[in-house]
């Protein structure tokens, strides 16, 4: 790796001073240390965030869950309260790599990483992500690319925690230094991440180079599942995943959130999908009938390119049981 | 050398448990394992100690032991090669192509011999720099870089022809400095035409690989009644049912957990020590001997452990020759570890193949034809058939197999545990299955119908103790379920030859205050073959295994073992340590016997005592009366008995669970019976076996060299892409080891097992795939993605 400047500031305003666009965020490092060993990323200057105080936790409010964007992902997939009622980002935390990467791995880290395409992650690949000229999966080894959200780049986007986490309604907290003074703002975690349409180049959010995410924030949740397709089970990125909220009431489907993972540009919400199932008595929407519906809305508009036909499969398969799970009924283990 | 005539019986030891009615395990009396016996002459060399038959009971050998350096490996003492850093150590990097075929224009190393802590920087674009001692050789130190200031950088003689291929390397004091300074030294490339798959390479249009040759080359085909034979037109015309299919397996990586490397330190300018990660300590010195144009004492190879090799580990290679070159240029010891992208672009690989494969029977079953034509892709390198399967494994008269090696501009293939045999058994295994279903056979019935007979030849009995421990017999009435979710049993054989022997030699020493030690040139790739050498040792002195001390992995002994490959160590080394190992004993009684006034044949080492003057005396007590110091003996491994021994076999049997709406195969159960003549440790045998299935569930599930056909470029050369089996991969496994004992083989009857576990396990999981299916998988690694393609050409 190149050599850089090592930054230990001991406050987020510190923190957010000395970000800029030659330098750049350490959390847990899963992601970082490997780009910078590959030669993907070269920063002038690492600002390492493990020190901050405030920034790691989570906190179970009346409004819902506050959770520090420097949480572990073990204490996600291993909190109570989590576990209880937010089941769908429990087992999104649980599903990431290995126990030392859960261990090591946090929230933020999670939503901010990079792709894991492999011409991405090549040096002598010079693609479209890294300010080149081509996206070198069109014509090449494509299998676990994207079918949805594809153009120009068509990388999968990797995150596990996105997915459950939009379809829990969740929120960001964005923090920037202005002056001396740290400016907020808040959105929803569904407007955060940037197709290759409208970002290429330097990450997969509307994240500037002197901002950090600090907050997520979730509000009390129905029921929730995320369901995630590995290819090896012991440790992997998604071939496909599908996170399914439903909130039911008197025996009826009042609401209902499905996004997919692994399988676009983007984490993929596909409100054609819920509306499907929305508002229909619980049975109707559990039908053979409905799921089909949803799962084919929900893989609408796809693209595959030649070597991921099946994640159309996948992806419906997926869908339907995680519906049919989150509603709390037996599934096939995927 | 003068042979005597014995008679011995051989026969099969069935394994010390059997299942009952009800399914539970139950012990069986030894007399009652010992089946299929018959009577033998065996001519036994002069000097060999007395021979062993299926009676024998050994007091040490083939008892479950847990292996002697167990703790010392899992508490990280043990020292690997990656471990070993002499004072003043400098790190070496190599720099690799970037291109999979190029010329090289300019070479500039002025920037980066400037790099702070840069000691030496070496040209390795030299012709042909494995295999001719040309290019360093003779030179002095420090030459090498001074001759290349002098023609200022001119461009190299030889081009790289893959993406990894070595062009250059440095020395520097720290692995952060060796690694700037690689990327430091400018190399300018004029790219050249190349091809990156099989199918291009194939055309007659295609860029040539090598010079001059075409990039298809047909491999010998041997003859005889392991090779081809009878005519295959007459067999497939005889036949009452036809069946054609074609195979596709994929490029394979070893990926030991320890990276191929070399420590090397030059003791004077004409002494050289280098600790090696390799299987063959005897090769390593060979080659750097030659390279070096030094006699082969004047180099020392080390490898105390190795952290796994499976083929691709034999002669010094590039790590080798480049580190011991540095380090002379650098008047320093060099560290030169492959880092895992270098490990997975230019160590090694298991071929592709694509093979088409035609069968032949008669309405009852039984062969006619076997045919398979085969071409794979073994890089730049060379050994891409498909084993000997098709050749060895059936009772067929008319058998023919045309290989093919096709180069294209990857990194070379090397050995891969029982090359050949897995890709060949996917094929010829899938087949058989294909035509059991055509004749509305059983598959394990088709095996037995054309069943190859052979001395002690153990299969029948395996496949009778496979089937029942999987419950075979359930597939008579088989539900393969209605949901998503369907399940299916299927098995497939294997054979490997018997290939251990001479030359060997070990040496066996005993010292007045008990100490037992053991020296055998050798190295322990990993398996356990230090226990088992201290197993064979003990069993002569009635000792434990854990009271011998063995040396090994080191050439400085000049005691010469094997390379550890071919699944030899074993059947070449425990032989020849008996036969020290007896001599040393029948030496210390006769020495101890004068003072104890009873005749040496009155004496007896057991239980840690020795018997026979009295009271018992225990080992080192005794010992202590050697006044006048060391009991040494030394043997050479005498041939085995008999030329042509049977073959080392075994069955496989798998469940599998296949989810049809998300194309995943689950494996739940594997069931390996396996021989490797005498077992010598039924634990370290059974480790053994499960490591060997477990390789090749993860070749037929997940592994996959995926390569970018445009840029020719590796594109998963790390362990988060390249997908290895894990923990949560593996299904219930059990593994059975029954000894089937040829007296005509050895002096212990011992016979390889590293290479047979890895050979059917594919294809038993493909068997078991189409019986839940109902649809053939005809492509390795069978991933998610073939499974619903597979699926989805079938509902169309």
């Amino acid at each position: 790796m190149r050599n850089f400047e090592w930054l230990e500031p001991r406050t987020l305003e510190e923190a957010l001073a000395a970000l800029d666009a030659r330098s750049m965020p350490l959390a847990g490092g899963v992601d970082l240390l490997g780009e910078l060993k590959d030669h993907i990323a070269a920063p002038a200057r690492v600002v390492n965030l493990k020190s901050l105080p405030g920034l790691r936790g989570v906190r179970a409010e009346r409004d819902g869950l506050h959770l520090g964007a420097l949480t572990s992902l073990a204490e996600l997939e291993e909190h109570a309260e989590i576990q209880r009622h937010y089941r769908a980002l429990a087992e999104a935390a649980g599903s990431v790599g290995t126990p030392q990467i859960r261990n090591q791995g946090t929230l933020g880290g999670n939503l901010c990483q990079r792709p894991r395409c492999w011409y991405y992650r090549s040096e002598f690949h010079q693609c479209l992500k890294k300010g080149g000229g081509i996206c070198y999966a069109l014509a090449g080894e494509n299998k676990y690319h994207a079918i949805l959200g594809g153009g120009p780049a068509f990388y999968a986007h990797p995150s596990d925690l996105a997915p459950a986490l939009i379809a829990l309604d969740a929120r960001v907290r964005i923090a920037r230094q202005e002056g001396r003074r740290t400016q907020y703002r808040s959105l929803a975690l569904s407007e955060f991440f940037r197709t290759p349409a409208q970002r290429l180049v330097g990450g997969e959010t509307l994240l500037q180079p002197h901002e950090l995410l600090v907050e997520v924030m979730v509000p009390p949740a129905g029921e929730s599942r995320y369901l995630k397709f590995r290819e090896r089970p012991s440790h992997d990125w998604a071939m496909a995943a599908c996170a399914a909220h439903l909130r039911i009431a008197g025996g009826r489907v009042h609401e209902a959130r499905i996004v997919l993972g692994g399988v676009a540009t983007v984490p993929w919400r596909s409100p054609a999908a819920e509306k499907a199932i929305t508002g229909l008595p619980l049975e109707e929407a559990l039908s053979e009938a409905r799921l089909k519906q949803a799962a084919q809305a929900a893989v609408e508009g796809a693209q595959p390119l030649r070597q991921n036909w099946y994640k159309i499969t996948l992806a419906q398969t997926l869908v339907r049981r995680a519906v049919l799970a989150a509603a709390g009924r037996p599934i096939p283990e995927v | 050398m003068a042979k005597t005539n014995v008679r011995a019986t051989g026969g099969i030891i069935l394994p010390p448990e059997r299942r009952t009615a009800t399914g539970e395990l139950q012990q069986v009396a030894w007399e009652n394992r010992i089946v299929d016996t018959a009577a033998v002459e065996v001519p036994v060399p002069a000097g060999e100690p007395p021979i062993w038959d299926v009676e024998t009971r050994p007091q040490v050998i083939g008892k479950a032991l847990p292996r002697l350096d167990g703790p010392i490996k899992v508490s990280g003492r043990a020292d690997y090669t990656y471990d070993q850093l002499p004072p003043g150590t400098l790190y070496g990097k190599i720099v690799r192509s970037p291109y999979p075929h190029a010329r090289i224009v300019r070479l500039d190393l002025e920037r980066a011999q400037a790099m702070p802590g840069v000691h030496a920087i070496i040209r390795l674009d030299e012709a042909d720099l494995q295999h001719s001692s040309a290019a360093a050789a003779a030179a002095e130190p420090g030459t090498a870089v001074a001759a290349h200031k002098q023609n200022g950088g001119a461009s190299g003689k030889r081009n790289p022809l893959f993406v990894g291929d070595e062009i250059a390397a440095v020395a520097a004091e720290t692995e952060e400095q060796a690694e700037d300074a690689a990327r430091a030294i400018e190399v300018e490339y004029e790219p050249l035409p190349f091809v990156a798959d099989l199918e291009t390479a194939r055309q007659p249009t295609a860029p040539r690989v090598h010079a001059g040759r075409n990039n298809v080359r047909k491999l010998p085909a041997p003859r005889g009644s392991n090779g081809d034979r009878g005519d295959i037109h007459a067999g497939l015309a005889a036949a009452d049912v036809r069946i054609e299919g074609e195979y596709r397996t994929q490029v394979a990586l070893h990926n030991a957990l320890e990276t191929h490397g070399v420590v090397a330190r030059w003791e004077t300018s004409n002494q050289l020590t280098v600790w090696a990660a390799t299987q063959g300590i005897f090769g390593v010195r060979g080659d750097l001997a030659t390279f070096f144009h030094l006699p082969p004492h004047r180099v020392r190879v080390i490898t105390n452990y190795l952290g796994g090799g499976f083929g691709a580990k034999f002669g010094a290679g590039m790590p080798g020759i480049v580190a011991a070159w540095l380090a002379r240029e650098a008047k320093a010891p060099v560290k030169l570890m492959y880092d895992r992208k270098e490990e997975n672009l230019a160590s090694g690989n298991r071929p592709s193949s694509h093979q088409r494969v035609r069968l032949g029977a008669k309405k009852d079953g039984s062969l006619t034809a076997i045919e398979i034509i085969s071409y794979g892709t073994p890089g730049t390198g060379h050994g891409a058939g498909v084993g000997g399967m098709a050749r060895r494994a059936y009772n067929c008269a008319n058998v023919r197999q045309q290989e093919h090696d096709v180069a294209t501009n990857l990194g070379p293939a090397a050995a891969f545990r029982a090359p050949g045999y897995p890709q060949g058994a996917f094929a010829l295994e899938q087949a058989l299955d294909e035509l059991a279903e055509r004749l509305q056979m059983d598959p394990l019935e088709l095996r037995l119908k054309n069943y190859r007979e052979h001395p002690f030849k153990a299969l029948r009995r395996q496949y009778e103790i496979g089937a029942e421990r999987i419950g075979w017999s359930r597939r008579q009435h088989w539900q393969r379920g209605e949901g998503a979710v369907r399940r299916g049993l299927g098995m497939a054989s294997a054979c490997w030859p018997t290939f251990g022997g001479p030359p060997a030699t070990a040496r066996v020493t005993v010292q007045p205050d008990g100490t037992v030690t053991l020296t055998v040139g050798s190295q322990d790739i990993g398996g356990g073959t230090r226990m088992i050498a201290a197993q064979v040792a003990a069993e002569e002195f009635g000792l434990t295994p854990y009271q011998v001390r063995v040396e090994l992995g080191d050439t400085r002994w000049e005691l010469y073992g094997p390379a550890s490959g071919g699944s030899v160590t074993i059947t070449s080394i425990a032989p020849v340590i008996r036969a020290a190992a007896w001599q040393a004993q029948q030496k210390l009684l006769a020495a101890l016997a004068p003072g104890l006034n009873v005749p040496p044949e009155q004496l007896k080492l057991a239980g840690g005592k020795l018997h026979g003057a009295g009271e018992p005396i225990p080992f080192a007590r005794a010992c202590a009366r050697l006044r006048q110091g060391t009991i040494s003996a030394q043997a050479d491994r005498a041939a085995n008995y008999e030329r042509n021994l049977t073959d080392m076999f075994g069955a496989q049997f798998a469940e599998v669970e296949v989810d049809t709406e998300t194309g995943r195969i689950r494996v739940v159960k594997i069931v390996a019976v396996h021989d490797c003549g005498r077992a010598m440790n039924r634990l370290l045998a059974e480790s053994q076996v499960n490591g060997g299935l477990i390789m090749g569930l993860s070749y037929a599930l997940y592994e996959e060299r995926v390569v970018d056909r445009p840029t020719g470029h590796v594109m998963n050369p790390t362990l988060d892409f390249y997908k290895l089996a894990g923990t949560r991969e593996i299904p219930e496994i059990e593994t059975v080891i029954l000894d089937a004992i040829d007296p005509r083989s050895n002096n212990v009857d011992a016979k390889g097992l590293g290479e047979p576990p890895i050979v059917p396990t594919a294809a038993a999981i493909a068997n078991a795939a189409a019986h839940a299916l109902g649809v053939r998988l005809r492509e390795l690694p069978m991933t998610p993605d073939r499974v619903l393609n597979a699926l989805a050409a079938l509902n169309s």
